[in-house]
């Protein structure tokens, strides 16, 4: 007895120490492009100079967020690359939490390593999703404090096989007088989820995202391509007590209202609980038409298992502009191990590993790989280029973004809870007044906090 | 000092839960907790409402049913089943529910009923059967001559129940009061996987609403962030023990048991009901809501990368083991200590380690999120390693429980072991030896089994340790919502606990659960030894 309950402490023991060692931890979302990157393991740690080991930790979004933010709140320092998504930009930059891109750049070049991927990164992206200003005035402008890993949009995924089925093709032309395309404008959009929305058939129009993670940015696409949105800026993180709210434009209330309309031949068995992997298992099932999904996923519904679905065609949504976001690598302040950090990512942003890691399910966010053939036969990366290509602003990711993202999802499950029965122009009203009183909170508490 | 000494172990506990939770109550601020909005309030009352009536529900259902079950078929060798639900865990039984899709269609309109309905129903099937299972094991232990007694003396059903099942269910039934009362009113993953918890859908309970604001200020403003996690925590704290104290006022066992009695008319149903032949369709029932999802489960696997199997099987399956053996020894140490060394020190048949016992709940009370701040805190100021936070995190984070169970349940010496031993002085390692004969080795199994169900199933701490160790409950969470569901991986995770669970459950099979055979055989080693 008294030998095996040694033997089990000896066991113990060993596992504890074994686990002091020097190395490189990455924390991010776990979705395929990122899980990719642990293939590279081995040879980012051979291209590291010392014996520095990398480690990859992919969780799900809320708690990646909440464990990278418990990291840098309290300055311990555990992970030394996070990948985070634009709504960290400007907290992370104020706090002071990550390294400038230029401050390492210029250690980097002593050493004779040169970044020359930064002049191949999708522009309107990497302001968007990496850069921050700082200080306010004229005289500053925006600067690189993250470069982007992952440059995601929202695009249209549409079943092919529903769209060329002769049958249908007739039937749209009969009734619409025109041919049953892809949507160009979003009253197209409506006719043909309305079109394919038949309950004896079992098949629907499209399929909604209403989970509280998913429904504001899912709305934001159709809020912006009206000309309405949240506030009137160029990009997300410009954000200050006074930037206009034009959430009871409008525009916005009538693309709020179109949003709305949808929910009628909306396919899922929840609304509520439909996230963008409910959406795709509910589009591989075959009878939904039209859906507007997000680029980070859309491996997932055309890879399975190394074979392709060619069911299904991609396209960037009706309108003139499409959604910029994504994801950027922050080098944590509080890492002992700046440089190796900085090396992991300039491995990792190598074209060839780019092209890997696109194949795996990465919107890359280096603009030369798209004209790539390992990368044209991709079916989406035609939609994610010119997504990308004529992206805007239309997420919000200034100090004030985690309270508007809030608001916003309350207030847009409530319209959709209520079924008409709640005024649209009311409700968002309200959200206006809402987010005025909270911001200005938080902007008084930020200013204090500066004193 | 020997009292001193024997409990040490339970000191210690006492001391490295205090260390968790200094800062919280370092942070105490009056103004803070003034400031918490209606909000907060609101969705206390629904979460405090749903874990009674989970609880009630629970409790009253299982010992009627336990009752007509032990009255109307001999499942001695096959009950152990009942538990598997329990051992799943939040997450995975969370990801069970939902692959079956049973309340997809029922909670679309997220009215009030149709959010709590389904959830008291899984609160049922995930703790009822665990209930059922313990009501069951204390039913069967009821000496077959006092129920003949009972039964030759003309009492009737409701007399027995009062004068003969009650009393026998009294210790265990608090206990399980306290502990499910917990578990389900600090929920959050299980409801995360299952309705996707949102304010404007009636679907928050309070460790939601705490981890929802704790997010939004945590970015911006860090310092009221904490703060305010923090007095919520306290808050929290401080309703628990007026709860404990409302729950452990002299009259509360006579409230309990009238609500039982009360309700006898369930019971009076239900031996209507429960036939032996009705028993068997609804395990049979009961087996099919739990292979089903299995199966569906199962033929979800792909085979994965070798790498994560050997990571899997060869890193965490025997780490995790390891771990829940050491943990759990511990736990039987502290339980022999207070249960049979700290009265014989006493010379009294004392019940004072009672008040040790309950102060350990309090870290068990605090939110999720703030324990997962806590632990972070605890990284930095002293500088631990990661393993050893871990483990001590998990020893006082199940040490309630467990302890609890262990204290309560099963190692039920009786009053002239107790005596013989004081009589003939016995040291301690020969007390010991006494303790892990065989005639204990069910109790110490099920100790080691939700020790291990514990640390496996936690999804708070264990994201501290998945830089070095592979933990598939993480690794179920990430594939169960948001961008990253994948069936496959989803299925894989919980294939190690699977298998697992039936190595457990097929050994404990192999062992006779009745105490009665266990306490003869524990007269005959004594008879033997002296």
């Amino acid at each position: 007895m008294k030998s095996k309950t040694l033997s089990l402490f000896i066991a113990l023991i060993i596992l504890i120490s074994s686990c002091t060692q020097k190395e490189i931890t990455v924390l991010g979302e776990a979705i395929p492009s990122t899980e990719s990157m642990r293939r590279f393991k081995n040879s980012i740690e051979k291209n590291l100079d010392n014996d520095t080991k990398v480690n990859f930790l992919m969780y799900e979004y809320a708690e990646m967020n909440k464990l990278a933010n418990f990291d840098f709140a309290g300055k311990t320092g555990i992970y030394d690359i996070v990948l985070q998504y634009n709504t960290a930009l400007a907290p992370y930059v104020s706090n002071n939490y990550v390294f400038s891109i230029n401050e390492i750049k210029t250690e980097l070049e002593l050493d004779g390593t040169k970044l020359n991927f930064l002049s191949n990164i999708f522009v309107k992206t990497w302001k968007e999703v990496g850069c921050y200003q700082l200080n306010k005035g004229p005289d500053n402008k925006a600067e690189p404090y993250a470069i982007p890993f992952s440059a995601n949009t929202m695009f249209i995924a549409y079943n092919k096989e529903m769209f060329e089925n002769q049958e249908n093709k007739l039937a749209f032309k009969k009734q619409y007088n025109r041919e049953l395309l892809v949507p160009k404008t979003w009253s197209e959009y409506y006719e043909i989820a309305k079109f394919f929305t038949n309950t004896e058939k079992n098949t629907f129009g499209t399929v909604l995202q209403g989970d509280p993670f998913f429904i504001y940015y899912e709305w934001a696409n159709f809020a912006y391509s009206f000309g309405g949105g949240v506030m009137k800026k160029e990009y997300g993180w410009e954000s200050d007590r006074n930037t206009p709210i034009i959430l009871n434009s409008k525009e916005t209330i009538e693309a709020t209202n179109f949003y709305l309309s949808l929910k009628e031949f909306d396919g899922s068995n929840d609304f509520f609980s439909t996230d963008a992997s409910k959406q795709l298992e509910i589009l591989k099932e075959g009878k939904t038409a039209i859906a507007i999904i997000w680029s980070d996923v859309a491996y997932n519904l055309v890879y399975n298992n190394n074979s392709i679905d060619n069911r299904f065609g991609f396209a960037p949504i009706p309108g003139n502009i499409s959604m910029l976001a994504g994801g950027s690598y922050y080098i944590n302040k509080q890492t002992s191990l700046p440089k190796e950090a900085m090396k992991t990512i300039n491995y990792l942003m190598q074209e060839e590993n780019q092209i890997e890691l696109m194949k795996n399910g990465l919107c890359s966010p280096l603009k030369s790989i798209y004209n790539k053939p390992a990368i044209k036969v991709i079916p989406y990366s035609n939609a994610l280029y010119n997504s990308l290509e004529r992206g805007v602003y239309m997420l919000e990711a200034g100090q004030d973004a985690e309270v508007i993202i809030d608001i916003m999802t309350n207030k847009l499950q409530n319209l959709f809870k209520s079924k008409g029965q709640y005024d649209t122009q009311t409700v968002l009203s309200e959200a206006t007044e809402e987010i005025k009183t909270k911001r200005k909170k938080i902007f008084d508490y930020l200013k204090n906090k500066d004193k | 000092m020997k009292k001193i000494l024997i409990l040490f172990p339970i000191i210690l506990l006492l001391i490295l839960q205090l260390l968790y939770v200094i800062p919280l109550f370092g942070a105490f601020d009056l103004n803070s907790i003034k400031s918490i909005n209606s909000d907060f309030f609101l969705n206390l009352f629904w979460s405090i409402l749903n874990a009674i009536v989970s609880v009630f529900f629970i409790i009253v259902f299982s010992f009627y049913f336990a009752i007509a079950l032990a009255n109307a078929i001999n499942l001695n060798k096959r009950i152990s089943f009942l538990l598997i639900p329990s051992l799943l865990g939040n997450v995975a039984i969370g990801y069970f529910l939902s692959r079956l899709q049973l309340f997809e269609h029922f909670s679309e309109n997220r009215s009030i009923l149709s959010i709590y309905l389904p959830l008291f129903l899984t609160n049922f099937y995930q703790y009822g059967s665990l209930t059922i299972f313990l009501f069951y094991l204390r039913i069967k232990d009821i000496p077959n001559e006092l129920i003949q007694f009972a039964s030759s003396n003309g009492y009737s059903l409701k007399e027995k129940i009062k004068e003969i099942y009650l009393p026998q269910i009294q210790k265990i039934g608090t206990l399980l009061f306290i502990m499910l009362f917990i578990l389900i009113f600090n929920e959050f993953s299980k409801v995360i996987i299952l309705f996707r918890s949102s304010p404007a859908t009636n679907t928050e309970l309070i460790s939601h609403l705490i981890d929802r604001l704790f997010r939004i200020d945590l970015m911006n403003r860090t310092e009221l962030a904490i703060n305010n996690l923090l007095n919520q925590g306290i808050l929290i704290t401080i309703i628990f023990i007026l709860f404990c104290i409302i729950l452990f006022a002299k009259r509360s066992y006579k409230i309990g048991q009238l609500i039982i009695y009360k309700s006898f008319i369930l019971f009076f149903f239900l031996t209507k009901l429960i036939r032996p032949t009705t028993v068997i369709v609804l395990l049979n029932l009961f087996i099919l809501s739990i292979f089903l999802p299995i199966s569906l489960i199962l033929a979800d696997i792909r085979i994965p990368e070798l790498s994560i199997l050997v990571n899997v099987f060869l890193k965490s399956v025997p780490l995790f083991t390891i771990v829940s053996l050491f943990i759990a020894s511990y736990f039987i140490i502290c339980s022999i200590n207070l249960k049979l060394l700290f009265p014989l020190q006493l010379s009294v048949e004392s019940k004072n380690y009672n008040k040790y016992i309950w102060n350990l709940f309090i870290y068990r009370v605090i939110p999720a999120v703030a324990i997962g701040y806590l632990g972070f805190h605890f990284i930095k100021t002293l500088s631990i390693n990661k393993y050893l936070f871990w483990i001590i995190g998990q020893t006082i984070l199940s040490a309630p429980i467990i302890l609890t169970f262990l204290i309560y349940t099963h190692i039920e010496m009786r009053k002239e072991t107790i005596f013989f031993i004081n009589r003939h002085r016995f040291s301690y390692i020969e007390i010991l030896k006494l303790l892990f004969h065989k005639s204990y080795k069910l109790s110490y199994f099920l100790v080691v089994l939700f020790t291990f169900s514990f640390i496996w199933n936690d999804d708070i701490l264990s994201y501290a340790i998945r830089m070095h160790i592979p933990t598939p409950v993480i690794d179920l969470m990430n594939n169960s919502i948001g961008k990253s569901l994948c069936k496959s991986e989803a299925a894989f995770s919980l294939l190690p606990l699977f298998v697992i669970i039936g190595c457990f459950l097929y050994i404990i099979n192999k062992l006779n659960l009745s105490n009665n055979k266990n306490k003869n055989e524990e007269s005959c080693i004594r008879t033997s030894q002296f």
